[in-house]
């Protein structure tokens, strides 16, 4: 996320289900499954830089809209009041 | 089939190495015996060039006798040096052409047009282009410029428009334009893996005459290529390539250089250590 924030494209590893849900989520990041996989999505960085920018970007709206201070403690209310 | 390819496979990943791996990895499939001989120091090959331009065509000169068809991917440094003047450009494509002349049935790639410095035109260009069966180009507008810059000649020649057999691209390049989704992305990302996937597979099972020479110590072979070629040795360790390439290069930096890198060290190490005194 502190790369998201940055304005960085994230290339993740699918195995982490939680990473990969949150790329999937956000449409800011590429999951690879193998050596292959991973080869192309740095492909993709280095020779669509714009198009990685522009999806790079998408991945910064997420952080900024779910994961800002106020966004996590009201989720977290939420959450605590339910369970109680 | 015997057949000599000339031109650099990978490493390193290049669209122009990795198209000549596809071509290597269908000809093996179709039962060929390939022979690779590279003028890159560093790339996955049987035999290499040990010099570029003119004296390289020398050496291949020496090489070519005795294939079925030789496969030559253009590139700088093969035949023409990237900085090669007038003259240096008409002697080495006309030594090319006459090593060409003792090959049988020639087909020459061009991935890009910057592979041949100085472009496709010229009468030397034109003589090296008669030698060739066929010439591949990566498409259809590259096709046209090639004939274009050729001129009247290119009506005898037989170009046709199939060299790019790189992990792109229908579709071409990533071309989804700024629009593009991360499902767009994936489903390319996944359907060129599983191309270049296929090509190493069929490749495995293909007999490749020779490869036991590529088990020579020293030789730089990634993982993808060990698989292409079928070495049972597996890849070489990141370190021979290094070395394999700094001795290419053999350029040791001068102790005058090392001194100033040294210098620059220490200002760095000092002003980490006394922010606010460097000088």
């Amino acid at each position: 996320m502190e790369a998201w924030l940055a304005g960085t494209l994230v290339i993740a590893n699918r195995q982490s289900d939680v990473v990969t849900w949150h790329c999937e989520r956000s449409g800011g990041g590429l999951t690879y499954g193998d050596e292959l996989e991973l080869g192309q999505c740095l492909r993709f960085v280095a020779e669509a830089p714009e198009q990685a920018a522009t999806l790079a970007g998408k991945g910064r709206e997420y952080v900024l809209e779910n994961y800002r201070w106020p966004s996590v403690l009201d989720a977290m209310e939420r959450s605590l009041e339910a369970f109680l | 089939m015997k057949i000599l390819v000339v031109g650099s496979l990978p490493p390193p990943e290049r669209p122009r190495s990795l198209a000549l791996r596809v071509e290597v990895a269908e000809l093996l499939a179709g039962g060929h015996t390939v022979d690779v001989v590279s003028p890159d120091p560093v790339a996955t090959a049987h035999r290499y060039l040990s010099v570029s331009g003119l004296p390289g065509c020398l050496q291949l000169w020496t090489m070519v006798a005795g294939f079925d068809s030789v496969v030559v991917q253009l590139q700088p440094g093969l035949p023409v040096r990237a900085k090669a003047g007038h003259l240096d450009r008409a002697l080495s494509l006309m030594a090319f052409s006459l090593v060409l002349a003792r090959g049988r049935h020639v087909v020459i790639r061009l991935e890009s047009p910057d592979d041949l410095p100085g472009g496709a035109g010229g009468r030397a260009a034109g003589r090296l282009w008669r030698r060739a069966e066929r010439i591949e180009v990566n498409d259809e507008d590259q096709r046209a410029a090639f004939m274009a810059e050729i001129g009247k000649k290119a009506e005898r020649l037989n170009v046709v428009a199939s060299c790019s057999k790189t992990a792109d691209d229908e579709e071409g390049g990533w071309g989804y334009g700024p629009d593009a989704s991360i499902e767009d992305v994936l489903a390319l990302v996944r359907k060129r893996a599983a191309r270049e996937r296929r090509a190493l597979a069929s490749a495995d099972t293909a007999h490749f005459a020779g490869w036991d020479r590529l088990a020579a110590p020293g030789l730089a072979m990634t993982e993808a290529d060990a698989a292409l070629l079928g070495a049972a040795d597996g890849p070489r360790k990141s370190a021979d390539l290094a070395r394999r390439a700094l001795a290419a290069a053999d350029r040791r930096p001068s102790l005058w250089r090392l001194a100033r890198v040294a210098r620059l060290a220490r200002r760095g190490i000092y002003a980490v250590l006394r922010p606010g005194k460097t000088g």
